[in-house]
């Protein structure tokens, strides 16, 4: 039994939060397992640590998807590790995945969800 | 562990760890990611734990590793599909047949889980009773540097209590000690704290200068005592900062309490929790008086302090007692009483629970006796379990399931089973924790809360899981061999599992039996060495006697005659109350133990110890003392008329075998002499009836030599609540300031003497139920079997003409044989076991023939109840269907 691949970037969303960040660490820079896991924990400061077992199973779908694919070891600073890169399709998914989310956050804005927002500046 | 540079021990021992936690994921994983997983590994630990503390590694290993080994589980049980396809994983689905092969057999399931609640359960609520009492550490500071000190005649060696001078000059010279302190609780101590609200009793207990200090307790305000402290008048206190607020309403030091009428100061306030390490809860610590100097010759004779310490830095208890040795040895050249005198240190921990260790750890090996016969019943369901379901097996390796999925479910069905059976077992725990204390005598219940263990709760379920995967996983291998046919041809009936299976079988039977028997005859010689308990003689009547405690202030009642007139006048009116048939006090309740042992001096020159007694009132008819020779104490006694005294048989005996006591004179520790006016009969000093010489004095005569403490007794008709109710006006109308308290039914305090006896009863009388139990569930369980799988055989034979009784006997015969073989290995243990409880039992041989007779027969008679049904099922089965 096969995976039925679509292109259209609708077929793979939602993304879970954890895919969605391993794709914007990714949309920067090729990067192997650990500088993943170091760049999320950066970004969300220290909220999201994924464990090695769960960012590989990340990564392990989202090949599956065609949303990332392993890159070349040559020209590496470092051979022994696997180093991953976005595709155009994952960087397609992540941008209809961020307005997305922006559509989101502009409808919790208009309902005054957010803090530090009441008053308008 | 690991030092800094390439990698070290601590860095290789994470690595294997954490490849091993890969083993979580799915293969096909492994082989895909299992290096970049290490790669990642090894990164994360360069950046976040590499060089960091123990602790900071730890929990970086562990974050790894559980992180590892959840995603991974997560992962087989998202169930892959395209590893289902592939005939591996699928573990999802093992586990949903697991459960429904759980869901079909009920009863099966309520025997193994039923079984682990009780084992596993009471394991662990004995275990944590026995950790938090025996080897948890004491709660102070560096506990394992506390002791405690003792003295006593050279040649004695005895744990008694030190003289003053012995502990002022030990205090001052020793160096290896950080700290000595000294305590009183020779007698329990108390004040009526008044001031607010009604008057209540609070708890007091005199401590010397560096008490707190040797117990390493930080106060949370004010100062502890000073040396300049250690003196009679010094009316300062320290207490826990709730006891400050209940009692002086304010818990600042400097705030004022009223203790017996007096005004103290609250100089130092502790935080609450903190305890006594010997006595438990205080109320109030007031400094003990302890002159530095100056003392008189029987001072160095006198012993009554008790003392603990603190260990210096790197000092050992050896060192320390060498170092009493030679201060010991000093004081000797200080004061020739000294020179008989020795003193030994004991480790404080040691010395508190030195005596419920015997009493835990035969409670211990009773419960490990339990555990061990819990998971030999769960081996057996699953071995009859394993045997009953070859067919279903057979079949499903016939159509080529692989051996390792059908071992997979299997193994799911254990760990369901040990789920289901831990929360039972867990709840059953929670429940026998507080019942354990609640039953337990005094010298266990330490205080505090006994935390339950989940690591050892844990380990107990982890083997009995693996009993139940061992035993029940085994056949089901042996079964799923391919190329069963014989099995399946048999249509599931022939066989009866091979002859290794019923070997396994007969074994466990075997091992249950003779487990149960060490529990049943220890249980039986508790119980017989109960019976002889309480036949023993006490000589006093307890039914109906109320004792309370009244004590009297020195600032309100210095004088004996106040205090002679107040229990003169108290007793008259308490008489004259509804339902009461008599009133007096006395120093010491019977069967409470030894107290003031003096010297006693018969005129002739001969010289020997009693205990004295102080009655007041008419005390000696209250208990119910036979005065056998003589008179009892009467108004004719008084302060003016010459002193008097009874005295009991075992004294009469020692000191007069051959002449009449009555109307002899005697000679009472060297001060003063008393005339004999009866003979009592011998009241023991404790429950196992162990009688000492006895000397009864007068109150009434007796009240200048110190203020006795008096425990107030009274016989009741009436009930002893409304009783109480009206003593308590009696007195607020006597003295509104003094306070009834303790006040406990007579035979509540003998039975206090029974209760290490009846806690070890009635435990292990519970558990020889249980074991029975089990036992004899096994037993059916294996005879049961054993008849279904036979009946094609005993078909045969009744077709052949046997006759029922026959039959009968031939399962009965199995029984017994079985019976026997465990009795046989039983009787070794239950000797073994026995040595074990030698201290606990009275009157009785460890090795009492009878006992272990009627314990055999027991169980033999309990193994024939459990064959009569498949014994009966036996005789009927049909020759005609048997054979088809």
């Amino acid at each position: 039994m096969s995976r039925v691949r679509k292109d259209e970037p609708q077929e793979r969303m939602p993304l879970k939060p954890v895919e969605f960040s391993v794709l914007l660490a990714l949309a920067e820079t090729d990067r192997y397992g650990y500088e993943i896991v170091k760049r999320i924990a950066e970004r969300t400061g220290g909220g999201m640590r994924l464990a090695p077992g769960n960012l590989y199973q990340v990564l392990d779908r989202l090949i599956e998807l065609g949303l990332i694919a392993e890159r070349s070891r040559v020209d590496r600073a470092d051979t022994r590790r696997r180093y991953y890169g976005i595709t155009s399709q994952g960087r397609r998914v992540l941008a209809s995945e961020a307005s997305r989310l922006r559509e989101m956050v502009r409808t919790a804005e208009r309902l005054d969800l957010l803090p530090g927002r009441q008053g308008g500046r | 562990m690991s030092r800094r540079g390439n990698p070290g021990a601590g860095q290789r021992w994470a690595e294997r760890l954490f490849r091993a936690a890969l083993w979580a994921h799915p293969s096909r994983f492994r082989a895909e990611y299992g290096e970049e997983l290490m790669q990642c590994f090894r990164d994360a630990w360069q950046a976040e734990a590499r060089g960091r503390g123990l602790r900071e590694r730890t929990a970086v290993l562990a974050r790894l590793v559980w992180g590892s080994v959840r995603s991974g589980l997560a992962q087989r049980f998202a169930g892959n599909d395209a590893d289902a396809s592939r005939g591996r994983g699928g573990w999802s689905q093992d586990f949903r047949y697991a459960m429904r092969a759980v869901r079909r057999q009920p009863g099966f399931v309520l025997g193994v889980v039923v079984t682990l609640a009780l084992g596993l359960g009471a394991n662990a609520a004995v275990f944590a009773v026995v950790r938090s009492v025996v080897l948890a550490p004491l709660p102070y500071d560096q506990p394992d540097r506390l002791i405690r000190l003792y003295q006593s005649e050279k040649d004695k060696r005895e744990y008694g209590f030190l003289t003053q001078p012995a502990f002022v000059n030990y205090r001052r010279d020793a160096t290896a000690f950080a700290q000595f302190a000294a305590l009183f609780d020779y007698n329990p101590e108390g004040a009526d704290v008044t001031g607010h609200g009604a008057p209540v009793r609070a708890r007091v207990q005199r401590v010397s200068a560096e008490y707190f200090d040797v117990l390493g307790v930080q106060l949370e305000a004010g100062r502890t005592f000073g040396r300049e402290d250690e003196r009679q008048d010094a009316r300062v206190v320290v207490a826990t900062r709730s006891v400050a607020r209940r009692y002086a309403g304010s818990d600042t030091a400097g705030a004022l309490v009223r203790l017996d009428g007096e005004a103290w100061t609250l100089i130092g306030i502790l935080p609450d929790g903190f305890e006594d390490p010997l006595n438990g809860a205080i109320d109030f610590y007031v400094p003990l008086e302890l002159p530095e100097g100056g003392w008189p010759s029987w001072q160095w004779d006198n012993h009554w302090i008790t003392v603990i310490g603190r260990l210096a830095p790197g000092i050992g208890l050896e060192t320390a007692q060498r170092e009493v040795d030679r201060l010991s040895a000093v004081q000797g050249q200080l004061e020739p009483t000294a020179l008989r005198k020795a003193a030994w240190v004991v480790s404080l921990h040691e010395d508190r629970v030195g005596s419920a260790r015997v009493l835990l750890s035969m409670l211990m090996a009773a419960v490990i006796v339990l555990l061990v016969l819990a998971c030999v019943n769960i081996a057996g369901l699953s071995v009859a379990r394993g045997i009953a379901r070859e067919h279903e097996l057979a079949v499903r390796a016939a159509l080529g399931s692989p051996r390792r999925r059908i071992v997979r479910q299997l193994l799911f069905e254990s760990l369901i089973l040990a789920g289901l059976g831990g929360v039972a077992g867990l709840l059953v725990a929670r429940a026998l924790i507080p019942a354990l204390l609640n039953l337990a005598p005094a010298e266990i219940v330490r205080g505090g809360d006994v935390p339950f263990d989940p690591v050892f709760f844990a380990s107990g379920m982890l083997t009995a899981v693996l009993c139940g995967v061992l035993f029940g996983v085994a056949p089901a291998l042996h079964f799923s061999r391919p190329g069963l046919e014989a099995v399946l041809r048999e249509g599931g009936r022939g066989s009866d599992g091979g002859r290794g299976a019923r070997r396994a079988r007969n074994v466990l039977v075997v091992v249950e039996f003779a487990l149960a028997l060490v529990l049943l005859a220890g249980a039986g010689l508790l119980l017989e060495s109960f019976r002889r308990l309480q036949r023993v003689d006490l000589y006093i009547r307890p039914e109906r006697v109320l004792a309370f405690e009244l004590s009297l202030p020195l600032s309100r009642y210095g004088d004996a005659t106040s205090r002679s007139q107040f229990h003169e006048e108290f007793h008259r009116r308490v008489r004259e109350l509804p339902g009461v048939r008599g009133a007096g006090a006395i120093n010491a309740l019977p069967v409470t133990g030894s107290t003031l042992s003096w010297g006693v001096l018969h005129p002739d020159g001969q010289e020997t110890q009693a205990n004295q007694r102080i009655v007041a009132g008419n005390g000696l008819e209250v208990l119910g003392v036979p005065v056998l020779r003589g008179r009892g104490f009467g108004p004719e006694d008084t302060p003016e008329t010459p002193r008097r005294a009874i005295i009991n048989e075992s004294l009469a005996r020692e000191l007069f075998p051959d002449s009449e006591p009555v109307g002899a004179q005697l000679s009472i520790s060297g001060s003063f002499q008393v005339e004999i006016i009866g003979i009592a009969a011998d009241v023991p000093i404790d429950a196992r009836g162990k009688v000492v010489n006895m000397v009864y004095h007068s109150y009434e005569q007796y009240a200048p030599f110190r203020n006795w403490a008096m425990t107030q007794i009274v016989s009741l008709d009436g009930s002893a609540d409304a009783f109480l109710a009206a003593a308590r006006e009696t007195l607020a109308s006597l003295d509104p300031d003094l306070v009834i308290y303790d006040a406990r039914p007579l035979t509540t305090v003998l039975s206090a003497g029974v209760a290490r006896e009846r806690f070890a009863l009635a435990l292990t009388g519970a558990f020889a139920s249980l074991a029975m139990l089990l036992a004899a569930i096994g037993i059916y369980g294996v005879l049961a079997h054993s008849v279904n799988r036979r009946s094609r055989e005993i078909g045969i034979r009744m077709a052949l003409g046997a006759r029922a009784s026959q039959v009968r006997s031939l399962v009965l015969r199995q029984a017994l044989m079985l019976a026997a073989a465990g009795a046989g290995f039983g009787l070794m243990g239950a000797l073994i076991f026995g040595r074990s409880m030698a201290s606990l039992v009275f009157q009785v041989r460890v090795s009492e023939p009878w006992i272990l007779a009627l314990a055999c027969a027991t169980l033999t008679l309990i193994a024939l109840a459990a064959s009569w049904l498949p014994s009966h099922r036996a005789t009927r089965v049909d020759p005609a269907r048997a054979c088809l």
